[in-house]
């Protein structure tokens, strides 16, 4: 049996238990986004406003700002939950003995992020279809730009975090939540949340150095897209640095993870660290 | 034929393992017996590589084992570990998946052998509704729906009923015949004695003793000796040399008898206390070899 079809069983097994879960996502995000819609149009009703080419730009950028960071959080503390619920039934021991710690993760994290991928589409089409329907944005300027960054960047900065939350679910221990263990990981996306909301016009040299760091690109690179102020060879270097350090990461944390996974108690990132040195 | 040899293991101050050595061949059912703290569930977990070995191998056919080769093994262990809102069937079913089975042949294989447990009328309730004696059930299918050539259960009977610890010493006694290496850790040396041909004892981390139970019997030195000399009590056998009285009641005594024992003299002296109603001397009972052998 070839590895990938344990982690297509993982990841099936994953979703299924989801379902209803991402059901009701799914029903809130769409209710939100129709109600923001109506909201807008009628307080837009009558006058003949549209949002000039600087302010939509902002709209657009802080809205990509927020859609990426909480899509980002949510999928990485869903995937630490379902890491440490796995260690707190117990059941890890059992799928261990014939399934990867690597498949395992890969397997989970797939299937998670499929759920949050498909909530961000949910979102940036919604925030697309008002546009469109308000007329609001300058839609021809940086706009399709910027959603379709969100997209790419949701993509981008999953495959960054989502193992390395994976790792930090398994150190969990028995009845702690799992929230404790993902902080420092959540703290590292706040850094580039918060550098990224309070950027004025998204245009100083800090932001043009985080967008380009692994750690913060994923949420300040599509803010300077959504200004317009990213030249094309900035983009693809840090989509490129990014991707790289992904790797690292996803080596990382699938080594943190499997040496945490099977230890009692509260790990400590060091611990598992040591604890895989057989694992390779 | 599964292998462990030499097998060392560290934690901390504590010697796990400590030269681990023994097998169990195909067809054969071994029980793995010690104190608590001997290294049974370490030395189980070495199998599926779930701990890191100081020292030693484990093998399967002669060759390390992988993936692979765990495809074909079926495990319990000590800790219980299920996916709580899966319901039974889906459950079972999956892992047999991840045991490389197809959708179709796992679930009528997890349909059957649940139905054999007792539980055709719970699969499709979630597990974690079921009573815990019930949730040990699917556990067990979770072990052997693949149909495994190697059977690894630790602690299995513990937390059975007897009606639940009879039907799984039938199927693995059968899984057994059919040709799977079936080792299982117990406490309860009763039911191991019953439905073992051979045990591994380890105390320390070493296996102290191993081999057939009738030849681990009939190897120790010790004989013991059941009588029953009616309205005599136990006083009489109280002051016989190079014996100690182990146990008691009424006029049942029963005594441990160091060699060279003086049978002759024995009996004498029970006739001379009253009516010998039962004398028979036996090799001591797989739980009397244990602790001969763990030194209590």
């Amino acid at each position: 049996m070839s590895a990938w079809r344990t982690v297509w069983l993982v990841m099936g097994r994953d979703l299924s238990a989801r379902r209803r879960a991402a059901l009701i996502v799914t029903l809130i995000t769409l209710t939100l986004a129709v109600g923001g819609i109506v909201v807008a149009a009628l307080a837009t009703e009558g006058s003949s406003a549209t949002l000039s080419g600087e302010e939509a730009d902002r709209v657009i950028a802080s809205m990509a700002v927020v859609i990426l960071f909480l899509s980002l959080v949510t999928t990485g503390q869903v995937i630490a939950e379902g890491v440490a619920e796995e260690k707190r039934s117990r059941v890890v021991e059992v799928v261990l003995g014939t399934v990867a710690p690597r498949q395992l993760l890969v397997g989970k994290a797939a299937a998670i992020g499929l759920i949050g991928l498909s909530q961000v589409l949910l979102l940036v089409g919604s925030v697309a279809a008002a546009g469109v329907a308000l007329d609001a944005f300058a839609l021809p300027r940086a706009t399709t730009g910027a959603l379709v960054a969100v997209v790419g960047w949701f993509l981008v900065g999953f495959v960054f975090y989502a193992t390395v939350y994976g790792a930090a679910g398994a150190l969990v221990a028995p009845h702690e939540n799992s929230g404790n263990a993902t902080f420092p990981v959540t703290l590292l996306l706040m850094v580039g949340y918060f550098a990224g909301l309070s950027a004025p016009g998204g245009r100083s040299l800090l932001i043009q150095v985080l967008s380009l760091l692994p750690p913060t690109a994923p949420l300040t690179m599509p803010l300077r897209i959504a200004f317009g102020d990213a030249a094309r060879w900035e983009i693809i270097l840090s989509v490129v640095l990014t991707l790289v350090a992904a790797y690292g990461m996803i080596r990382l944390g699938a080594r943190l993870y499997a040496g945490a996974l099977m230890r009692g108690g509260r790990v400590r990132w060091r611990d598992a660290w040591r604890n895989a040195a057989h694992l390779g | 034929m599964l292998q462990l040899d030499g097998l060392s293991k560290r934690f901390g101050d504590v010697l796990a393992l400590d030269g681990c050595t023994f097998e169990v061949g195909r067809g054969e059912m071994v029980g793995f017996l010690g104190p608590n703290g001997a290294g049974k569930t370490t030395a189980m977990r070495s199998v599926f590589g779930l701990v890191s070995l100081d020292g030693g191998s484990v093998t399967w056919s002669g060759a390390p084992i992988d993936r692979v080769a765990r495809l074909r093994f079926g495990y319990m262990p000590e800790e219980r570990g299920l996916y709580p809102r899966m319901r039974v069937l889906e459950e079972v079913a999956y892992f047999g998946r991840l045991h490389g089975m197809t959708r179709a042949d796992a679930m009528s294989t997890a349909r059957r052998l649940l139905s054999g447990l007792g539980l055709e009328e719970r699969l499709r309730d979630r597990v974690q509704d079921l009573s815990h004696g019930n949730q040990q059930r699917v556990q067990l299918a979770v072990a052997l729906v693949h149909e495994p050539d190697l059977i690894v259960l630790d602690e299995p009977f513990s937390g059975l009923d007897p009606v639940a610890a009879a039907r799984l010493a039938e199927v693995l006694a059968e899984r057994a015949h059919e040709g799977a290496a079936v080792l299982f850790s117990s406490h309860q040396l009763d039911v191991v004695e019953h439905l073992c041909e051979d045990v591994v004892i380890v105390d320390r981390g070493r296996v102290v003793l191993s081999g057939r139970v009738e030849d681990l019997r009939a190897a120790s030195p010790r004989r013991y000796l059941e009588a029953v000399v009616i309205g005599a009590g136990a006083g009489w056998a109280g002051a016989v040399p190079r014996a100690a009285l182990v146990s008691h009641r009424g006029d049942r005594v029963r005594l441990r008898l160091d060699r060279p024992f003086d049978l002759p003299d024995l009996l004498a002296r029970a006739r001379a206390a009253g009516e010998v109603e039962e004398f028979s001397l036996t090799p001591p009972d797989l739980s009397e070899v244990f602790m001969e052998a763990v030194g209590q």
